[in-house]
């Protein structure tokens, strides 16, 4: 008994976050699953629910300006039900629900009940439907997607698009990755020297990565522009001016670039908890062994910072594959999209949310094999 | 004590009030291109709202950043705006996913005269003999030249007969890069821009059949002439290679002779750079004479409550809302009546714009299923391509006429 009121106060405290991630990611997650194997167009989505006075509806669609002298005989040979369904009611129909409209849709009743003013009220497309239909209303309940199988996989097969994206996904991360976390080790690991003024030194290292990226992406397309100030430098060494941000060969190399300038800061701080760690005997014993600082960062220091490398790159891995941000704000060609924003575009800009669902299910399942096939390789240490 | 009886009264009063004259709401919503586009709306809703006073309101809601991607979001989630702009290039996207309602019944209940329109404004909201949408005014694109540069190198200014070979001898003696100064800025990747040019030398883009015919020699002969005028004869420029974010700003740093740009840049020009003297005259012709026409339209939502009153503000907007809009920002009506009664053809800034509207060619490129997104993000890319010299035009035009099908076809 005591155990069970345990258990239930146990889940009462975290119930919370349980609802948070429930809603926020293990549904969305869910979701696209589901979506992945269908044609979603979110468009639709109010198609059934969009509310309409029903006699507002079939006077328009009738071209009715009075509702005197009608006859019901006259109405039902101008009423087309699919028609007015489709075009004034803006319910997309399939071949199915047509053929089910002209068997079993109730005109005479429609007619009858708008002749008789019975039809001033306000309702929904589904509860038209319901209502109008003598049989199978429950195919007209709601938009559903329609379920296509493995049609928007075959399709990202196909789409040398979306291999282009992934490929510059992976450049990105196979880039990035060992370069940020090399960098970040190596400010760690000035960073923690006793030195004058080396609070402002952790700051300035810090702060490219707790500022906004919109901000820092503003400030790099200055930088990056034709006239900017990159291109002014490599003029004095006689390097001719790129355009770095429109030249679909060194746009994502520009990028690259700068995210590696956010985040090295980022990693630095993991590094410098891992720093500060190590035992102060052990350095003291390899300087009176006589080790030089490099012998030292190589021998003692790496293997003691194992774990937070380990972590490290495996965070940078699963955060550079995602990058969206900084693509978003700086990339202009889609020659120069990665799959992160490829999910965007197909998704927002194009409508097509399956075919979207579809990359980001594959994508998430390569970021998971990824991650797992890192893990086996670099081994955690067991106090990590 | 007595005071708070009389707040109540005045409390109470109002309560009723509200609950006796129940107002209609419509909500307008749109993208904000200038500060003073969105206050010129505010003065038509102004007039609107006093016209219409104790009946419907109509509230503004500009929508700011990427429209495109909060229009689709609001709509799917059924909380659009009554009303809002749809751009020609994209219009069909919308209204063949049901999002979109028709107006033909209001055009018959309210006699709106759908013949004060071209038709080749109307075109791009019209499907399956029903009219969508009713375009608020429209751009075309012209040849804008600043004067001092054709002077200082003694080159005459360009005339309405140029054709490419002029505007190509013009160049040739405008571009200074030494002085940093270039003949043209040109948009790299845009379909519509290159499309003119297509349109002049008596090609086309897509057929009736919406089968593309880009592979037809005039308009791989446009493409490689507008093209050439970068990677061959090295007189034009790319706006970011002068630090500029597109053509207008370009030329209003005074360091390009020339640019096509629609009306939106003489406005640009004025406000930001002024002292800039320019003149403007029609696109150079080849075979032919063509231009872009740019529309947008004013759309109602389907899940609109009150369709009546929104079409009552929405012909308010096409008729009080464009004599301000055409007055205030210098836009050209797309009715004829207010073309007349506004003497567009009197006004210099307007005059090159509208006497071209009879050659131009709207843009929007037809697909089966009205998408046509994707497919123009795969051209104007492969277009990229061709001014970074990494492809040639054949290559080009063969990639995206065998791709075509493929990218305007999904879904």
């Amino acid at each position: 008994m005591k155990r069970v009121r345990e258990w239930i106060a146990g889940y009462l405290f975290i119930l919370p976050i349980i609802i948070v991630v429930g809603v926020f990611v293990i549904y969305p997650i869910f979701a696209s699953i589901y979506y992945s194997f269908t044609n979603y167009n979110p468009l639709r989505q109010m198609e059934y629910k969009n509310t309409f006075n029903l006699q507002d509806q079939l006077e328009q669609y009738l071209l009715i300006f009075s509702m005197k002298d009608l006859n019901v005989k006259d109405l039902l040979s101008q009423f087309d039900p699919a028609d007015f369904i489709q075009t004034q009611l803006g319910i997309k129909l399939d071949k199915d629900q047509k053929a089910m409209i002209e068997k079993y849709f109730d005109s005479k009743k429609l007619m009858e009940d708008f002749v008789g003013l019975k039809t001033n009220k306000r309702m929904n497309g589904s509860q038209f439907m319901s209502e109008y239909m003598s049989k199978y209303k429950e195919m007209f309940s709601g938009y559903t997607p329609a379920w296509v199988g493995l049609k928007n996989f075959y399709q990202m097969i196909n789409d040398s698009l979306f291999w282009k994206t992934l490929w510059n996904s992976i450049f990105f991360s196979i880039i990035v990755t060992p370069v940020q976390t090399f960098i970040a080790l190596l400010l760690a690991v000035a960073a923690n020297q006793k030195i004058r003024g080396i609070k402002f030194f952790k700051l300035s290292f810090y702060i490219p990565s707790i500022t906004s990226s919109a901000a820092i992406s503003m400030l790099f397309m200055l930088l990056y522009a034709k006239p900017g100030i990159i291109n002014r430098f490599l003029g004095f060494i006689g390097i001719p001016p790129i355009d770095w941000l429109s030249n679909t060969s060194t746009a994502l190399p520009a990028v690259m670039a700068m995210n590696i300038w956010t985040t090295a800061g980022y990693f630095m701080i993991v590094f410098l908890a891992g720093l500060q760690n190590i035992p102060k005997d052990l350095i003291e014993a390899s300087e009176l062994d006589g080790a030089t600082g490099w012998t030292r960062f190589w021998k003692i220091i790496m293997p003691l910072v194992k774990p937070q490398i380990s972590y490290v790159v495996t965070l940078g891995l699963i955060g550079t594959l995602q990058v969206f941000d900084q693509i978003y704000f700086l990339i202009q060609n889609q020659q120069n999209y990665t799959t992160a924003m490829y999910i965007y575009v197909n998704a927002f800009n194009y409508n097509q949310m399956g075919y979207a669902s579809a990359i980001a299910v594959f994508f998430l399942a390569f970021i998971m094999v990824l991650t797992l096939v890192q893990r086996k390789v670099v081994k955690e240490e067991s106090y990590f | 004590m007595k005071s708070r009886v009389f707040l109540l009264v005045i409390g109470l009063m109002s309560v009723l009030s509200i609950g006796l004259f129940a107002v209609t709401v419509v909500t307008l919503g749109g993208w904000v291109s200038s500060p003073v586009e969105q206050q010129a709306m505010e003065s038509v809703v102004k007039a609107f709202n006093q016209k219409y006073a104790g009946q419907i309101e109509l509230q503004y809601q500009p929508i700011p950043g990427d429209y495109l991607v909060k229009l689709t979001s609001e709509l799917s989630a059924g909380t659009a705006p009554d009303i809002f702009y749809l751009d020609s290039s994209y219009a069909q996207q919308f209204i063949r996913s049901g999002a979109v309602y028709p107006l033909d019944y209001f055009v018959k209940k309210y006699d709106f005269p759908v013949s004060d329109f071209a038709t080749s404004l109307l075109q791009p909201f019209e499907y399956n003999g029903h009219i969508y949408g009713f375009p608020k005014d429209f751009s075309t694109l012209a040849l804008f030249y600043n004067k001092d540069i054709f002077d200082k190198y003694n080159v005459p200014y360009p005339t309405d007969n140029w054709t490419w070979q002029d505007m190509l001898n013009a160049a040739q003696k405008l571009n200074h890069p030494q002085d940093g100064i270039y003949a043209l800025s040109l948009s790299p990747n845009a379909l519509d821009r290159v499309m003119p040019f297509i349109f002049q030398n008596g090609g086309e883009v897509v057929n009736s059949q919406m089968q593309p015919v880009l592979n037809s020699s005039q308009a791989i002969q446009a493409i490689q002439f507008y093209f050439d005028l970068h990677n061959k004869y090295n007189v034009a420029i790319q706006p970011s290679d002068v630090g500029a974010g597109w053509n207008g700003d370009a030329f209003g740093r005074g360091k390009v002779a020339m640019i096509m740009e629609g009306p939106w840049a003489y406005s640009f020009l004025k406000e930001t750079y002024p002292q800039i003297n320019f003149g403007m005259t029609v696109m150079p012709m080849e075979k032919t004479r063509a231009t872009m026409i740019y529309t947008v339209c004013y759309a109602m939502s389907r899940s609109t409550p009150d369709k009546d009153a929104a079409w009552k503000a929405m012909e308010f907007l096409l008729t009080d809302g464009m004599k301000i809009f055409t007055e205030r920002l210098g836009v050209i009506p797309t009715r004829f009546s207010i073309q007349k009664s506004e003497n567009v053809f009197e006004n210099p800034a307007d005059k090159v714009f509208v006497e071209q509207v009879n050659y131009g060619h709207g843009w929007f490129i037809p697909t089966p299923n009205g998408n046509s997104s994707k497919l123009l993000d795969n051209i104007n890319s492969e277009l990229y391509n061709i001014w970074q010299n990494k492809v040639t035009v054949d290559q080009a035009v063969n990639y995206i006429t065998q791709n075509w099908n493929n990218w305007a076809s999904q879904q």
